[in-house]
């Protein structure tokens, strides 16, 4: 992304970012991406600055710790070590 | 992974996961595995401890402060950013220093990866997946449990190929890695629908470590 896409875009996700349901804003070489957390954020954006704006249904970013957002039952077999 | 500081193979993974989220110190066990998964609390360290926390890169907190707040409004800025969420650990058991991704080496790194290319990570939940990258510029919130967040930039946004995700809770600090088995990210964090990963060239910089084939052989 050269200097000037760069810096559209942080003016974009300074607008965004603040909007309950944006969760984040990328750029794929063409569009900006504007990631929402279900089908119901509307962004009403077309374009910013001349780039084109796509919107994704991505929900909202989770670490993926155990801890934070538990999934599986235990450790896989293959990593598994045997206490001493 | 080879820590530059000592040149000692050490373990990469994510603050989160060894670092206990900036709260942990260098000298923390780190446990092989993970006290979720030995599922019990009369466990003995010892008997899972397989290397000590080294250092991490702090996660810098979405501040609530409203000082900072309209100063960053001020100097144009919207958040503390953040590049990374990785740790170090040392290794304390014996170990093969290759890394490996579903039995294959991984072989260094690779600091240019496109949008389009294909890659593959092998984590703890939904071992050995394949994915898509799909942005190379992600920025945005992560949430740390359902309150804290933090703000990151320049990630790399991953979607899975098949009808299965690319990854869940517990694969964080997963090694991204190519069709050629060069690292491409750190997982750290995702959603039902995607998976984000901080770049390798800034996991490698900020915590000073090297990925690089090596020679077979036991260590520790």
């Amino acid at each position: 992304m050269d200097g000037k896409t760069l810096k559209i875009k942080k003016k974009l996700e300074k607008k965004l970012l603040k909007t309950p349901g944006v969760v984040g804003v990328g750029y794929d070489g063409e569009h900006f991406i504007v990631y929402v957390e279900d089908e119901s954020v509307d962004v009403r954006m077309q374009s910013f600055s001349g780039v084109p704006i796509k919107t994704v249904v991505s929900g909202r970013m989770y670490a993926l710790n155990s801890f934070f957002r538990p999934q599986g039952n235990g450790t896989r077999e293959d990593t598994k070590i045997t206490p001493n | 992974m080879i820590d530059k500081t000592d040149g000692k193979v050490s373990i990469l993974t994510n603050n989160h996961v060894i670092g206990n989220s900036n709260e942990g110190k260098p000298g923390d066990p780190i446990l092989q595995p993970g006290p979720y998964d030995i599922g019990r609390e009369d466990y003995d360290i010892k008997d899972y401890k397989i290397g000590e926390l080294k250092r991490f890169v702090e996660i810098k907190w979405s501040t609530t402060c409203p000082f900072r707040k309209l100063y960053f409004k001020l100097v144009g800025k919207l958040d503390w950013e953040n590049l990374v969420d990785c740790a170090l650990s040392t290794v304390e058991v014996p170990y093969d220093p290759r890394s490996f991704i579903s039995g294959k080496v991984v072989q260094g790194v690779n600091l240019t990866p496109h949008v389009g290319d294909l890659v593959y990570k092998d984590g703890r939940t939904t071992c050995f997946t394949e994915g898509k990258i799909i942005d190379l510029h992600w920025s945005g919130y992560v949430y740390y449990g359902y309150y804290r967040k933090a703000y990151f930039v320049d990630q790399i946004a991953i979607t899975s190929t098949t009808n299965k995700p690319f990854s869940q809770g517990g694969d964080s600090g997963s090694l991204v890695v190519d069709k050629d088995y060069r690292a491409v990210g750190l997982l750290f964090a995702g959603s039902d629908y995607m998976t984000i990963a901080n770049k390798i060239k800034h996991v490698c910089e900020l915590l000073k470590i090297e990925i690089k084939p090596l020679e077979g052989g036991g260590g520790g």
